[in-house]
């Protein structure tokens, strides 16, 4: 079997016991709010009745444990429960708006790394070059400037100005491939800006490191172009704290989408997460942060197998 | 094959007048300096020699001493923005100063290779052995795709690796320290250069794999007709291989000789203080070895006066004032032998060794139990206190900004 392969196997039982971890800490989120989680979710003016029969159907009187291994049962099988607020199958209402999301954060992953990689080589390269300079000091303001800011920035130059993109909405790839490129552009943009500041410094500093290894002056003693050696021989060895921070960042970013959809109106999951907190539907909330939280704990899982294929010595156990 | 005479000096050396007849390397007045927030660090400093097709020069000095950033001089690889290298480097006839990015890069790994001291870094951690030698292949051969892998497999060969086509798919962790090395000599051989230059090519191996890898650059020399710098901290590693040797200290050469004439009759108390702190066969059970007191610091631009000294036995106060020039032994510059640097023996000392001036500077700093820099002779193996100062290291001028 390939080495990396069964490294990235050996490792799944840390990944199931933390998915169990972050699913109980999720299941708890009801129980810890204060109060009668019926009392919570119906309101001041819930008749007595309304309250009992809630509380019968979220099995409240049972002991914690029964529960929480009945709701991951259900959760298991794809059953998040019922929205009181709306009365729609929550495992429906998240699959319904997870495209919108997705796409928005691949999207936005695509660009800034696409915009980062290229720069963040280039700055390593010529390090203390005028481009560096530069560089340096433009990542910092942009890692200064929050999303919302730069999403109110592009809305009024972009779309208000210029009018060239939409401002707010969503169209279905489906519908119109066009249309839908064109309302994912400038939420993209809002998204994945503080991102390019970050990779590109990461990866900066890695290329730095790796500029400096013998292995590099062995190449130029190949005599190889510049552009072999910096994609063949510095990139690949430099990437392995960039693939970390990837991992890290698909968090922030899906953090980012909820004030990202907000502000650009898209029926995508962060927008709905914002909803049901703001109408208290508890049992959608908890199917949100569960969904979010397991995302997230794959793709690490994900980026962290990725090391293997990148470095043979990482997956071999050595420096590992 | 015969050399003609070139002036080491005052070389007119035009590319015509450097056809193929002429040395395969001639190096003048080569200086390489880091602008550092202390000022000007010497990394290697007015260095010249020529270097003979199929010859070996061996190029010898305790770490710090500048020898491997001559050798990365050489091939003009300092790139540090707070680098400047000056001097005249000419390369099978033609002067590398002259040269586009792309003339350069042709030559590099074409008419010159490089191999190092630790594979495991020097290597590319990430790649396959196979692809390290072929993407040179492809980069200067005009070879197709199985030519290519037919080439690897036979360089692998060639050096030693059994199971050549299995260890073209290896990345260098899968191989032993020994192995790495030799992949290395592969891939540094895989266009066919005229020039090799080793830096410290076995200080990363075990003892008993050292000797194997020698060996082995010995043959492929010979079989290639390649010329060869062999660059090293062990005058052992260069006794017997090296057909002239190079003693570096402080970034200057201040030996420069045959080499059964340095081991004969070395001038340099530097070159003496090495050899006699090279553990022999022959010496009697218990002898303590002989070391050079302190250790090589850190020349910056301008200091004045013998950087050896402050570390030397024969001290006097005019070593402390001038630094002596590079001149060559009585007897070795006869003019018609001036040219041929074949017998030329030239050291940088004020008091060589075997010279009666020498002697006495040594006599008269023993009888006074202190040298001229402030070195107390304690005994007779000279080993002393000195104030410890910062060493220099090949490495100084990365710390740099």
């Amino acid at each position: 079997m390939n080495p990396a392969v069964s490294r990235t196997l050996r490792r799944v039982p840390r990944l199931v016991l933390t998915l169990l971890a972050v699913s109980f800490c999720t299941f708890l989120l009801t129980n810890l709010l204060p109060g009668d989680p019926a009392l919570t979710i119906l309101g001041e003016n819930a008749s007595d009745e309304q309250i009992e029969a809630l509380r019968a159907d979220l099995r409240l009187d049972d002991p914690i444990l029964v529960r929480y291994v009945a709701w991951l049962g259900d959760a298991l099988t794809g059953d998040l429960g019922t929205s009181y607020r709306t009365g729609q199958s929550v495992t429906d209402a998240i699959i319904e708006r997870l495209p919108v999301t997705l796409e928005l954060g691949i999207v936005s992953l695509a660009l800034s790394l696409i915009v980062a990689i290229p720069l963040g080589v280039w700055s390593a390269y010529r390090a203390g070059g005028l481009v560096d300079r530069f560089l340096t000091t433009a990542s910092f303001g942009l890692m200064a400037v929050p999303g919302f800011m730069l999403a109110l920035f592009l809305i009024i130059v972009f779309a208000v100005r210029l009018g060239w993109l939409p401002s707010t909405g969503w169209v279905r790839f489906s519908e119109d491939p066009v249309g839908n490129i064109r309302s994912v552009i400038l939420p993209a943009i809002a998204l994945g800006a503080n991102e390019i500041a970050v990779f590109m410094r990461v990866l900066r500093s890695d290329m730095l490191t790796t500029l400096n290894q013998d292995s590099i002056t062995m190449a130029r003693a190949k005599g190889l172009s510049a552009g072999r050696i910096l994609t063949f021989h510095a990139l690949r060895p430099s990437s392995l704290s960039l693939v970390t921070i990837i991992g890290v960042q698909i968090g922030a970013i899906i953090g980012g989408s909820v004030i990202i959809e907000t502000m650009f109106a898209l029926p995508g999951v962060g927008r709905l997460l914002i909803d049901s907190i703001a109408e208290r539907d508890l049992v959608t909330v908890q199917g949100l942060a569960l969904v979010i939280g397991v995302s997230v704990i794959v793709v690490n899982f994900i980026t962290d197998s990725i090391y293997g294929f990148i470095d043979p010595r990482i997956r071999d156990g050595r420096n590992a | 094959m015969t050399s003609v005479p070139t002036d080491r000096t005052t070389a007119p050396a035009t590319d015509d007048a450097m056809g193929v007849d002429g040395p395969l390397l001639d190096v003048t007045d080569l200086r390489t300096t880091f602008r550092t927030p202390v000022g000007d660090v010497v990394a290697v400093d007015g260095v010249s020699f020529t270097l003979r097709r199929g010859e070996t020069l061996g190029i010898v000095g305790e770490s710090g001493s500048g020898k491997s950033m001559l050798a990365r001089s050489v091939l003009r690889l300092v790139e540090q923005r707070n680098a400047t290298v000056t001097g005249r480097v000419v390369l099978d006839g033609h002067d590398l100063a002259t040269l586009s990015n792309r003339e350069l890069r042709r030559r590099r790994g074409r008419v010159a290779a490089m191999i190092f001291q630790d594979p495991m870094t020097a290597l590319n951690g990430t790649m396959r052995i196979g692809q390290q030698i072929t993407e040179s292949l492809r980069e200067h051969l005009p070879m197709g795709r199985g030519e290519r892998r037919a080439a690897a497999i036979d360089l692998l060969r060639s050096v030693g690796i059994p199971d050549a086509e299995r260890h073209l798919r290896s990345y260098p962790h899968e191989l032993s320290g020994g192995m790495r090395q030799r992949a290395m000599i592969a891939i540094a051989l895989a266009c066919g250069p005229k020039l090799l230059i080793a830096d410290e090519p076995t200080t990363a191996l075990d003892v008993t794999m050292q000797r194997q890898v020698l060996d082995l650059l010995d043959t492929e020399q010979r079989d290639r007709s390649m010329s060869m710098m062999l660059i090293t901290h062990d005058l052992g590693v260069v006794a017997g291989r090296a057909d002239r040797i190079m003693v570096m200290y402080a970034g200057r050469v201040v030996e420069h000789a045959p080499a059964d004439r340095l081991f004969a009759a070395p001038r340099h108390p530097y070159t003496d203080g090495l050899l006699r702190s090279v553990p022999r066969v022959s010496d009697e059970p218990g002898r303590e070895l002989a070391t050079i007191p302190g250790s090589p610091r850190v020349v910056l631009d301008g200091a004045v006066g013998c950087p050896f000294a402050p570390r030397c036995d024969r001290a006097q106060p005019d070593c402390l004032d001038a630094n002596p020039p590079l001149t060559p032994v009585d007897g070795t510059s006869e003019p018609d032998d001036l040219h041929d640097t074949r017998s030329l023996h030239e050291h940088a000392c004020w008091y060589p060794l075997g010279t009666e001036r020498g002697e006495r500077a040594l006599q008269a700093n023993r009888a006074a139990g202190t040298t001229a820099a402030g070195l107390r002779l304690t005994d007779m193996t000279g080993s002393a206190d000195t104030a410890t100062e910062p060493t220099v290291s090949d490495t100084v001028a990365r710390s740099a900004p």
